[in-house]
């Protein structure tokens, strides 16, 4: 097979420092390197040019799954996709994440895949995106400048654009605790059950107070704009009792709201109407799903 | 020539220290240095996972693994599944099932399935689906091989009676 990796220079520092310093000195030739299922793969098949790749995975700072002291989790740039999906503390209080985690490839890139790259990558079908946009998610990023925070909803700017500039490493998603009475849902629609890149893919969450009638909604849509987005009509849509009438009109808010394209795997029309059933899907499933608290 | 990267990686329980360069992978290594050719390239690109290796004992694809990244971790290939002569439970449930016909993907497949097995033992027929649903087989129809792989997986459950024919 003639699909040889040209790349000139591989660096895997241990620390943040050097990685930083490492990305400063090489310029454009310079690129961070994480499970590589997006980059070896653009490399290879893309022709994408990489001079020099600049390993994160040994910084230890970028990686694993703790808690913070308000009761959310950080979740290390670098912890993979398979991680995500089968931690029990994402599994019990986020599980939306852990579904579009595991909504990913197949066991075998998820076992390489890391969430930061997922995200980093920026691709508007990212499986992750509209997960942690309903979570209200915030992402780390370090620079030689220091750590900023900077919210999901702020991160992605374009197909494969996020705010994150030269030099910036993304470190960590945080995940702010989850609220009594959340229930989130991530719904992906894709011709193939595994393997597929999503056509279309929503999630939702929703904050119910005791009576079952709803106090906030978050809806995020997948695949149908230039970066994944969130759907504030839809949103505004799902605030107080939620029954057949006010899903419906979330679902045709949600419509409206999408920027779909056409490509190969679907037409703007399809998609617009995918966005529909699939909020209706979505809102059905996370109001199935068992609120257990962080 | 670029410069080569020593490394030192477990192969199937054997330590090997490898002159590699930073362009290869851990399948290239695996096939073309060590001449572990069981493990097939298809695609190189994450695709078909007929490439897949155990990888401190979870699958991946050895074509989207870099050589210089493996360095100091262990590799099960599917040359290591058999035990001093005898196959392996999953490789016996394949031969018994006709889960095997050109091949092409049965190294991978049975990568996959050892990954699986390994983190559950006895998994339900959909999880074994999902545990597969990256190799590509086009040969099959993939019926026999999850047969097979639960087969194997009841045959090592304590108590548990074969009792699967559907
Ligand atoms: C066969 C196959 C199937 C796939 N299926 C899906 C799917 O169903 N859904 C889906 O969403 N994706 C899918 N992907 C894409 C990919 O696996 C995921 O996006 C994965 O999460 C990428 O993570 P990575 O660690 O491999 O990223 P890498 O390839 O290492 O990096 C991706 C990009 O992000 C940058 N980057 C990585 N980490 C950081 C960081 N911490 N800070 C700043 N920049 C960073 C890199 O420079 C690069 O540009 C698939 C890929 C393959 C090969
Ligand atoms: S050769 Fe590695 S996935 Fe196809
Ligand atoms: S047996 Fe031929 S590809 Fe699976």
């Amino acid at each position: 097979m003639e699909k040889y990796l040209s790349f000139r220079e591989y660096y895997a520092p241990a620390t943040q420092q050097e990685a930083l310093q490492l990305l400063l000195e090489n310029g454009p030739a310079g690129r961070l390197l994480a499970g590589g299922t997006d980059l070896l793969v653009a490399m290879r098949d893309k022709g994408l040019g990489a001079e020099r790749l600049i390993s994160i995975k040994k910084i230890s700072d970028f990686g694993g799954i703790g808690w913070m002291p308000d009761g959310g989790v950080r979740i290390g740039a670098t912890t993979t996709l398979y991680e995500v999906e089968h931690s029990a503390a994402v599994k019990r209080a986020w599980p939306v994440l852990s579904q579009a985690a595991g909504a990913i490839g197949s066991v075998q890139i998820r076992n390489l895949g890391t969430i930061g790259g997922n995200v980093a990558n920026a691709s508007p079908a990212a499986d992750t995106a509209p997960a942690l946009l309903v979570l209200d998610a915030e992402m780390e990023i370090v620079s030689a400048s220091g750590r900023k925070i900077v919210s999901a909803d702020r991160f992605f700017t374009a197909p494969g654009k996020t705010v994150m500039e030269r030099g910036e490493i993304l470190a960590a998603i945080r995940v702010p605790p989850s609220a009594t009475g959340a229930r989130a849902a991530y719904v992906k629609f894709a011709p193939r059950q595994a393997m597929d890149i999503a056509v279309v893919g929503v999630a939702v969450a929703l904050k119910l107070d005791g009576d079952g009638r709803c106090r906030e909604a978050r809806v995020a849509l997948g695949a149908v704009g230039p970066t994944p987005m969130r759907a504030r009509g839809a949103e505004a849509a799902l605030v107080g009792e939620i029954d057949e009438r006010s899903v419906e009109t979330a679902a045709r808010e949600a419509s409206a709201e999408a920027k779909p394209i056409s490509d190969v795997r679907a037409s703007g029309s399809y998609r617009r109407h995918l966005v529909g059933v699939l909020i209706k899907r979505a809102v059905k499933l996370a109001l199935a799903r068992e609120h257990a608290a962080a | 020539m670029r410069d080569k990267t020593e490394i030192a990686v477990l192969v199937n329980g054997m330590r090997h220290v490898l002159g590699v360069t930073i362009n290869d992978t851990l399948l290239d290594v695996l096939r073309d240095h060590l001449g572990l050719t069981g493990t097939k390239e298809g695609c190189a690109a994450g695709d078909c996972c007929a490439c897949t290796v155990l990888l401190d004992g979870r699958p991946v694809n050895s074509c989207l693994v870099l050589a210089v990244e493996a360095d100091g971790v262990q590799v099960t290939t599917i040359e290591g599944l058999a035990q001093e002569g005898k196959l392996d439970p999953l490789q016996e449930a394949f031969v018994q099932e006709g889960a095997v016909q050109c091949g092409f993907c049965t190294p991978g497949m049975l990568m996959s399935a050892k990954g699986l097995l390994r983190v559950n033992p006895k998994p339900s027929e959909a999880e074994v689906r999902k545990g597969i649903a990256g190799n590509l087989c086009r040969c099959t129809g993939y019926v026999r091989i999850v047969r097979a792989i639960l087969r194997a997986s009841d045959s090592t459950a304590v108590c548990q009676p074969v009792a699967r024919e559907k």
